[in-house]
């Protein structure tokens, strides 16, 4: 029998594919199976692949907004003329990342079309493992906010995990800091990379003092409390320390001006150095003027035009389950994707903008990946929407922990209300909208997971997993 | 203000920036909110690094859960200047409910993760270490019998509290509890609780709100509280247990 030995790495990626491909026939979604297969059979395969991308990577991490600002990033390169190179949403990572870059690979472990640049959404605690295989050319870090606790425990944990990466980079790389939270821009601090900030200077659009759940309020270098001048989310704002004398530092990437347009989008004046660029966003809520910044500082990194970068940007939707409207039993479904307290509150404060009162279905469910401790529905303000809700349904594997929320929050809570299994919800909440008006729904993840398979059950959306890839 | 009402409840909430970790201000709320229903006005005094206000005022006072770097921030105000005025009106029946790093600093002592102490302020009989970066944290949803009920949530942490006298809250019947060895959580010293359930605590444990409700009319001489419907909370706190036990190992 003639044994013939292929390359360790190509053998690996060849396996993976195949078994990807069955596990997909028989309708498993999972996106990190070839990932697993391709590490067991060949170690630093994801280097190895990941070398072999022309124009290198970026990585995106983040709590929130790290799936639109990869989107962002993306649309802003492709206008430059470059060919993206990414992961799905929820393969953030290292595993999910092989397995794209093994999916993307052919039978001699080489990637079909190199001449490509990386843009990686990342898990905020898998980031340092990462960037170690990826060695990108740009890390973009959104934000900090308290997420799924019993995952990954305290803030200050990741920041920790994050220095001895950024110690490590050369000014090869560069970092694309949110100048605005305090935690992310204190990282630019004497880093050894180049380091470009992004931030909004727009003064008629924030509020006065810091949100009553926002995280983290301290000054990372001495721990003294920030005072604040102006706050837009959260805890990120226009910040000082009175104490040492650290303040924010001013972004090279600014955003002049911000127009909402309810649930269309947002208007936006964006600066980059001395070229201004207005351009109009088809998303909404100041979270995702945030993504734009992010997605216009990393082109303005990679020296690419501003204005074609903002042009671009400006053609990108909502992805699965942000801000996204389908149509259903003959009403505009809005699906809201939340994680965490920060997330949930914008959401919520985005609806409570609307013409209501509005029809909501809330969906919380408490698997892995949702995080098993719901705790954190007691620091969203619920209280600022119970009012702005006609009829509320609760779904979901805590759909009954939302019903406290919201009866605590002053909203009338009955019984009937509580429907844990998602496709009886979805379809009694949408046949009792008012007057076959729309129906707003607010979920954790794989309750989204679930509201999107039922719907391409349905016939309404193409099974994520089949959709171009994009924004 | 409500002008008929029965009469203000006070609640103070301690160090509400530093110790909030995670929801923990949904006891604030199932406490005012259960007041409010029955016809009392409610105020929340939120109380921070620095004088202490008039704990005999006070008709109850909550503390939540806080990271090391904020329990290190609070420990020292805590003991010079919250700690003899919480003493002095729990013995005389204050209701006082403290969660997790609220719980540890109103034992004995707090041993952290590197080693350094941190002193309490011994309102309740027990000692608490952190067992160390390399052991596994206590997490989970945790399920405990108190008395003929249960309480339901969701415990996280690190440091393994021991009784060194007194009562437990509970029995745990599914998680850690206090040190994941001797089957207790929490801890009751007269009208003082402190346990390590989050979830946020009292929602779903709507008989633990009212129990600390009751110990603040009591004190303040009105009449006992009229039920409630808690058919929601009911279901809630069923679905929890229910949750719980499937995901036992």
């Amino acid at each position: 029998m003639r044994i013939h030995r292929p390359d360790r790495a190509a053998y690996a990626a060849g396996a993976a594919r195949t078994i990807a491909g069955l596990s997909r026939a028989r309708g498993g979604g999972g996106t990190s199976l070839p990932g697993l297969i391709a590490e067991r059979l060949a170690p630093r395969i994801t280097e190895r692949l990941a070398a072999q991308i022309a124009h290198g990577t970026i990585a995106v991490s983040g709590t929130n907004g790290k799936t639109t600002t990869s989107a962002l990033v993306s649309a802003a390169l492709a206008a430059s003329g470059l060919r993206p190179l990414h992961n799905r949403a929820g393969a953030n990572l290292l595993r999910g990342i092989t397995s794209t870059l093994v999916m993307e690979s052919g039978s001699r472990g080489m990637l079909h079309k190199p001449d490509a640049i990386g843009v990686f959404e990342c898990d905020e605690a898998a980031l340092p493992a990462i960037c170690t295989a990826l060695r990108p050319v740009a890390i973009v870090l959104t934000n900090l906010f308290r997420d799924q606790l019993d995952r990954y425990g305290e803030m200050q944990a990741i920041v920790q995990r994050w220095r001895p990466l950024i110690a490590g980079l050369t000014s090869r790389t560069t970092l694309v800091l949110n100048a605005d939270d305090p935690l992310i821009a204190a990282l630019g601090i004497d880093a050894p990379a180049k380091v470009v900030y992004f931030g909004m200077d727009c003064r008629t659009f924030g509020r006065a003092a810091p949100a009553e759940n926002a995280d983290s309020t301290s000054c990372p270098l001495c721990a003294a409390e920030l005072a604040y001048d102006l706050v837009y989310y959260a805890h990120l704002g226009h910040y000082r320390c009175a104490h040492c004398g650290w303040a924010r530092p001013l972004p090279a990437v600014r955003a002049d001006a911000v127009v909402p347009r309810d649930l269309k989008g947002t208007g936006v004046v964006i600066t980059v150095a001395e070229e201004t660029v207005a351009a109009e966003l088809r998303l909404p809520g100041v979270y995702n003027v945030y993504n734009a910044l992010a997605a216009a500082a990393t082109a303005a990194a990679l020296d690419l035009s501003p204005r074609r970068a903002m042009s671009a940007l400006s053609e990108v939707g909502p992805a699965f389950g942000r801000a996204e409207t389908v149509r259903f039993a003959g009403r505009d479904l809005h699906l809201f994707l939340v994680k965490n307290p920060t997330g949930c509150d914008e959401v919520l404060h985005l609806l409570g903008t609307l013409d209501g009162p509005i029809d909501l279905l809330m969906l919380l469910n408490d698997n892995a990946a949702d995080g098993h401790d719901v705790s954190w529905i007691w620091d969203s303000r619920v209280e600022g929407i119970a009012w702005h809700v006609r009829n509320a349904t609760f779904g979901g594997t805590r759909a009954a922990d939302l019903a406290v929320r919201f009866k605590y929050a002053g909203y009338p809570t009955t019984g009937a209300m509580i429907v844990p299994d998602i496709r009886a919800a979805i379809t009694s909440a949408t046949a009792a909208t008012r007057d076959g008006g729309p129906l707003y729904i607010v979920a954790t993840y794989t309750a989204m997971l679930a509201v999107r398979r039922f719907l391409a059950a349905q016939g309404v959306v193409k099974h994520y997993l089949d959709q171009a890839k994009g924004a | 203000m409500v002008t008929d009402s029965l009469g203000t409840i006070r609640i103070a909430h301690l160090y509400p920036r530093q110790m909030s970790i995670y929801g923990d201000t949904g006891n604030i709320r199932a406490l005012a909110q259960r007041a409010l229903w029955r016809g009392y006005a409610v105020d929340v005094i939120p109380v921070d690094i620095g004088p202490c206000p008039d704990m005999e005022s006070v008709d109850l006072v909550v503390i939540g859960g806080g990271e090391d770097r904020a329990q290190r921030a609070i420990a020292e105000d805590l003991r010079s200047l919250k700690g003899p005025a919480l003493r002095s009106a729990a013995e005389g029946g204050l209701p006082i409910l403290a969660i997790c790093g609220g719980y540890q600093l109103l034992g004995a002592f707090y041993r952290g993760a590197d080693g350094s102490t941190l002193m309490g302020i011994g309102l309740l009989p027990v000692e608490t270490v952190h067992a160390g970066e390399a052991a596994p944290r206590c997490v989970g949803s945790i399920v405990v019998r108190w008395g003929s009920e249960t309480l339901v949530g969701f415990e996280n942490h690190g440091g393994r509290t021991y009784l060194t006298g007194g009562q437990p809250l509970g029995r745990v019947q599914i998680g850690f509890g206090n040190n994941g060895s001797d089957g207790s959580e929490g801890c009751v010293a007269g009208s003082v609780i402190g346990t390590y359930l989050h979830g946020a605590l009292l929602p779903k444990n709507p008989h633990l709100a009212d129990h600390l409700l009751s110990l603040a009319v009591r004190r303040r001489g009105l009449p006992p509280l009229p039920p409630l419907d808690d058919t929601i909370e009911t279901i809630a706190h069923r679905a929890a247990v229910q949750r719980a036990q499937a995901r036992k190992r």
